[in-house]
């Protein structure tokens, strides 16, 4: 990545780092659609976790020099920290079943030597109808050309 | 995209005929060939119809400039097959994922992070 970049490579350490500590999480949200080819726009990565409460999420946030603020009243767990501000932590998904029945609905995303998950475009769609919110409606009509657009590419290939 | 002077040459000769006759059964004047065999950019319909009255596929007579405007005119003849395939498809968010598919997926997500952190400026 250039130094125009905002996904640059400490957050793509952060990623790497959950991966190899063995933590389960899943690209979800815009971000997911982005990296399967939706020409959308989004201002965080939603990371949808397996178990919040896995304790190598916090010691990979402080390894990074970060920190992973749990939940402290009505407010949402998060990260904190250069690299990782970008994150965020989707608790809930509409429409969607239980993480481990979503992890067969990804793709891999290879970064370096590590695989991540990332929600299928199909799956995003649905999360999107189910939540109904008016962001939700106004791209949904990109995401669905999108995905006619890639399965038809990959299709051909 | 230009109409390729080499490459029509070579069409006469696999098709057995000089390039008078070719010109003839394109169905255009001698002037008229030498114009477009000038012009650096024709219109993709100019071309086609060349391509069919010479029973061919307009690659056997075209050459691109670059690699970018042959990736261009690739793409839009996916866009328009999608198009034609599904007309309810919205071209431009078409149009907008056939070229986000060429780059690397990374590279897309940073692509809307810019994107969506300059909508929270202005």
């Amino acid at each position: 990545m250039d130094k125009k970049s905002i996904f640059t490579e400490q957050e793509e350490n952060f990623l790497i780092n959950l991966r190899k500590s063995g933590v389960e999480f899943i690209i979800v949200g815009l971000s997911a659609a982005t990296l399967q080819g939706a020409p959308v726009v989004t201002q965080d990565v939603d990371l949808w976790f397996k178990n919040l409460q896995d304790p190598n999420i916090a010691k990979v946030a402080r390894k990074l020099g970060g920190s992973y603020i749990p939940t402290i009243n009505l407010n949402p767990p998060m990260f904190a920290g250069k690299g990782l501000g970008l994150f965020d932590i989707v608790m809930t998904l509409h429409g969607l079943n239980k993480f481990e029945e979503e992890v067969t609905n990804t793709i891999k995303l290879k970064i370096r030597d590590q695989e991540i998950l990332v929600l299928k475009l199909e799956r995003i769609i649905k999360s999107k109808e189910a939540a109904n919110r008016e962001k939700d409606k106004l791209v949904l009509p990109v995401l669905r050309d999108s995905l006619i657009v890639i399965k038809e590419r990959s299709r051909e290939n | 995209m230009y109409l390729d002077s080499v490459k029509i040459k070579k069409l006469c000769k696999s098709k057995g005929i000089t390039l008078n006759e070719l010109i003839k059964k394109a169905g255009i004047s001698k002037t008229a060939y030498y114009h477009l065999i000038r012009k650096k950019q024709l219109l993709v319909n100019s071309i086609l119809e060349i391509a069919i009255c010479l029973d061919t596929e307009t690659k056997q007579i075209t050459s691109f400039w670059n690699q970018a405007e042959e990736q261009y005119y690739h793409l839009n003849s996916k866009l328009e097959e999608l198009c034609l395939k599904y007309p309810e498809l919205n071209r431009d968010n078409a149009w907008h994922t056939l070229l986000l598919l060429s780059e690397e997926p990374l590279q897309r997500l940073d692509r809307a992070l810019l994107r969506g952190q300059k909508i929270n400026i202005y």
